[in-house]
């Protein structure tokens, strides 16, 4: 009976134990971002943004325009580039156009883009050197892209400057195939910045659609070739890309076919570059320039800039 | 430091019970066994050639037993490791340590023990040293036998993982009980009853987190259950066994369903015997599905921490090309398979049985993965798919259909024929030299000649045969020499010759070649050949063996090791005490 009694002790020191039965094995979604980059406890985040209904951080989008992403391919010894942008700049601030701006510097072999010990910022991204090999044509600077319309030279993307007002203005009369959202939140502690966008398709479309976010700096001061030949050592270089957010090809929100109405949520995160390691990257000199893709065809439906400031 | 304490303890207890139980004898008792192999380069074949040239593995245990005290230890050195052994053996020290005493119907173990529930599918913590399987739990165990017929038995540890310079566990902790009723011996009047009964049932948990994947949600308990029953009546048994497992998922890179799987296991076996003198029939079936389970939940050595044994429905061969080419592997994953035996012993003195007696065993035995019916929840449940009792799907895995006769002639000269009928998916366990289905057949001579009362020569003289390869298989191969030939399935044909010549007690010597002479790629149409000695005295044995080994694979009850192609010297030493 002793031995019952503590054979009965062992059974209970060892014997006691269950089982983690789990039936939901997905741990909930918190917003696919890293939240190291949010200062304090993530759950306040939700404060700003609900991940569980995301639909419900938007007012419905009246938005019946469609905007123009112009993409002035360029570069700082190029001395024909200066008078181009300064098309590209009238174009961008007439606000009846809806263009937004964006200067890549890459373009074909690279010469002009690159730095030594006069133009030292490179201001060149892995994304644009890619565009410029991906998207078929390209093959001198100044040539720019308007929502990446297979008009330019030879039927490719790629638009001379003197056409750009033209190609804009036809543009301007394209129908409404999507709506873009933004909102986002910027952590100066950490510099992190929290991205949110809603798409929604317009119509009823069949393709492989990309959401691209690009980082903009509005101005960087940098040296840069003149059409005289002479060297500008305080050219305002302007709506620089300077980092593609979520790759340079984005995110595949659409493959096939997607219904008018469907509505697409994301989240990114990312860490900037820190101000004290380089000023133009202080956020009041940030941007982003959100637009969506058809991948095989580079068409672009929607363009919206969103100043981070 | 550790060692020395823990060998130190082990003493100091022994001598303390030792004082305390004067009035009984001690006994030690122990046996070693060292392999040692120098290894020569061979490119011809491949063969393993380690920087250190020289692997030795090793072992001695030493017992010591007074009364219903009993404690011992087992040293084990592997300086360096042979090749192909499992590299989580490594250096030299102590890998076993146990003290058990038994007193008033309760035994208790401290230590590293062995154990096995029912047929292992919950639990078995065993030690297969040919093939680098030690999962021993180190921990506590109490044995109670309470009541006639009922035996209790609980115990709770960690598993012996790798052995680097000692043993080292792994993290997990293993929780078991288990009880069996002998319905026989519980009530008196069942005592000589013709009908047999036991009863039993088993709980095993384990407690792991190891693994930190942000992805899912991993259960740190797994638990899993089972009841057997056995009965025997007359020259009938029966076996039986069910085991469950709770959601229990681990990584699997090769396949996303059985990734993260959090679907429950089970298995179900049956067994159903007849036997009476020179006639016995046997009849075999198991349902196995996702019980593969460990005491981690991290990826792992495929032997490691195995906290179940997925017990395999084939005859063990042991004729060299019959038990290392094609041999029956166990997948992991489920499959539904069934065996039958028969053996026959055909009457002395008759036409068909000769003077001694024949002996006829046929043996048939199948494996099919299970049908599953796949479902879409990768996002939510990840279960993967549903299973039906054994309900198998179209996929072999595994067929073995063969027969053995073996029959005295005279006093002097016996035989022992055999023919094998393979049918073996490698694609499921990645053994063979290459993936594919293989057929194969395979038929063995045994002849046994004695010369005199000390002297016997034995001959054996085997042939494997594979088929052509079909289309869809890719049924032609460029050969070295350019041609595009016909290609028959995995390395083709063989050819095995052995004789051995034995002058008792002490002595015996043998040469064998094995020859790939079908293998496609003319090539690698190779002699294997080898020649050993060896020297018994009493409970010594001592042997050598010099020459080229293939690589082949070794398997015991559905658990391989591949074994890598090697040349050289090879010398065995056992002995007991």
């Amino acid at each position: 009976m002793k031995n019952a009694f503590l054979y009965l002790i062992f059974i209970a020191f060892t014997g006691i134990y269950g089982c983690d039965k789990i039936d939901n094995p997905i741990p909930p979604v918190f917003g696919d971002v890293d939240w190291s980059l949010y200062p304090g406890d993530s759950n306040n985040y939700l404060t700003l943004y609900n991940f569980d209904d995301p639909s419900s951080n938007w007012s419905a989008n009246t938005n019946t325009s469609k905007n123009i992403l112009l993409e002035d391919y360029t570069g700082h010894k190029c001395t024909n580039c200066p008078a181009a942008a300064v098309i590209a700049k009238q174009l961008e601030d007439d606000a009846s156009l809806g263009v937004v701006l964006v200067s890549v510097h890459a373009g074909a072999g690279g010469a002009f883009q690159e730095t030594d010990s006069e133009f030292i910022t490179d201001f060149t991204t892995d994304a644009g050197d890619v565009y410029v090999v991906d998207m078929p044509g390209m093959f001198a600077n100044p040539l720019g892209t308007i929502n990446r319309n297979p008009t330019g030279a030879n039927n490719t993307v790629w638009h001379a400057s003197s056409s750009w007002a033209n190609t804009v203005s036809t543009e301007t009369s394209a129908s409404l195939l999507a709506n873009i959202q933004v909102q986002a939140n910027h952590f100066p502690s950490t510099n992190g910045l929290f991205i949110h966008t809603e798409t929604e398709f317009k119509d009823n479309l069949t393709g492989d659609y990309h959401l691209i976010i690009y980082l903009i700096r509005e101005s960087v001061i940098a040296p840069q070739k003149m059409g005289d030949g002479s060297i500008d050592h305080h050219y305002h270089h302007h709506s620089i890309l300077s980092d593609n957010i979520n790759g340079t090809w984005g995110s595949l929100i659409s493959s096939g076919s997607i219904a008018n109405g469907t509505k697409f949520y994301n989240d990114f995160s990312v860490e900037l570059t820190a101000p004290s390691a380089d000023s133009t990257y202080d956020v009041n000199n940030l941007s982003l320039v959100t637009y969506l893709c058809e991948r095989n065809t580079f068409k672009i439906l929607q363009v919206v800039k969103t100043e981070l400031n | 430091m550790k060692k020395v304490f823990s060998l130190g303890l082990i003493l100091s207890l022994i001598s303390t019970y030792v004082s305390q139980s004067d009035s009984e004898p001690g006994y030690v008792s122990g046996n070693v066994q060292a392999i040692g192999q120098y290894y020569q380069e061979d490119t011809l074949i491949n063969a393993a050639l380690p920087n250190h040239l020289y692997g030795f593995n090793g072992f001695t245990n030493i017992n010591f037993q007074k009364g219903d005290f009993r404690a011992g230890i087992r040293y084990e050195t592997y300086l360096n490791t042979l090749e192909g052994y499992p590299t989580s053996f490594s250096g030299t020290g102590i890998g076993y340590r146990y003290l058990t005493w038994n007193k008033d119907n309760v035994e208790v173990t401290v230590g590293s023990f062995y154990d096995q529930l029912s047929s292992g599918m919950i639990l078995r913590a065993y030690e297969e040293r040919q093939l680098g399987i030690d999962n021993a739990i180190d921990g506590l165990r109490l044995k109670y036998n309470p009541y006639k017929g009922i035996y209790l038995k609980s115990f709770i540890g960690k598993q012996r993982h790798v052995f680097a310079d000692g043993l080292v566990n792994g993290n997990g902790i293993i929780r078991a009980i288990d009880a069996e009723l002998n319905v026989n011996e519980l009530f008196d009047s069942l005592n000589n009853s013709k009908l047999k009964v036991q009863l039993g049932g088993s709980f095993v948990s384990k407690f792991n987190n190891d693994n930190n994947t942000p992805d899912f949600i991993l259960p740190s308990n797994v638990g899993a259950s089972s009841a057997r029953l056995n009965m025997r009546y007359h020259k009938w048994r029966f076996g039986g066994e069910f085991v469950h497992k709770i959601n229990d998922p681990y990584p699997d890179n090769q396949n996303e369903r059985f990734n993260y799987l959090y679907k429950n296991g089970e298995g179900l076996l049956f067994n159903l015997g007849y036997s009476t003198k020179g006639f016995a029939v046997d009849f075999s079936a198991k349902h196995m599905d996702n019980m593969l389970w460990r005491s981690t939940n991290v990826s792992v050595g495929p032997t490691d921490l195995l906290i179940g044994f997925l017990p395999a429905l084939t005859k063990q061969h042991t004729y060299n090309l019959a038990a290392t080419l094609y041999p029956y592997a166990t997948n992991p994953r489920g499959e539904v398979s069934y065996q039958a035996d028969l053996i026959y012993k055909i009457p002395k003195k008759t036409l068909l049985g000769g003077k001694y007696g024949t002996t006829i065993s046929l043996n048939f035995a199948t494996s099919y993965v299970p049908k599953r019916d796949f479902i879409d929840d990768q996002l939510t449940s990840r279960n993967s798919y549903t299973t039906q009792y054994f309900s198998r799907s179209d996929s072999i895995l595994y067929q073995d259909i063969n027969i053995e006769i073996k029959r005295k002639i005279n006093k002097k000269l016996k035989f022992n024929i055999n023919y094998f009928n393979f049918i073996f998916e490698d694609r499921a366990v990645l053994v063979a030299q290459h993936h594919e289905l293989i057929h194969a057949q395979i038929a063995v001579l045994d002849l046994t000649y004695k010369i005199s009362r000390e002297h016997s020569l034995r001959f054996e003289l085997q042939g494997l045969w594979t088929k052509w390869a079909t289309p869809d298989q890719g049924d032609t191969q460029i050969i070295s020499t350019g041609e595009t030939v016909q290609r028959k399935q995995d390395q083709g044909d063989w050819a095995f010759a052995q004789i051995e010549y034995t002058f008792s007690p002490h002595w015996y010597v043998a040469v064998l070649d094995q020859y790939n002479y079908g293998n496609t790629e003319p090539k690698k149409q190779l002699h294997y050949a080898l020649a050993s000695a060896g020297y018994i005295n009493g409970s010594h044995r001592f042997s050598l063996q010099y020459g080229k080994q293939r690589a082949g694979v070794f398997c015991v009850g559905g658990v391989c090791r591949a074994v890598p192609a090697s040349n050289g010297l090879t010398f065995t030493f056992t002995s007991s005490f």
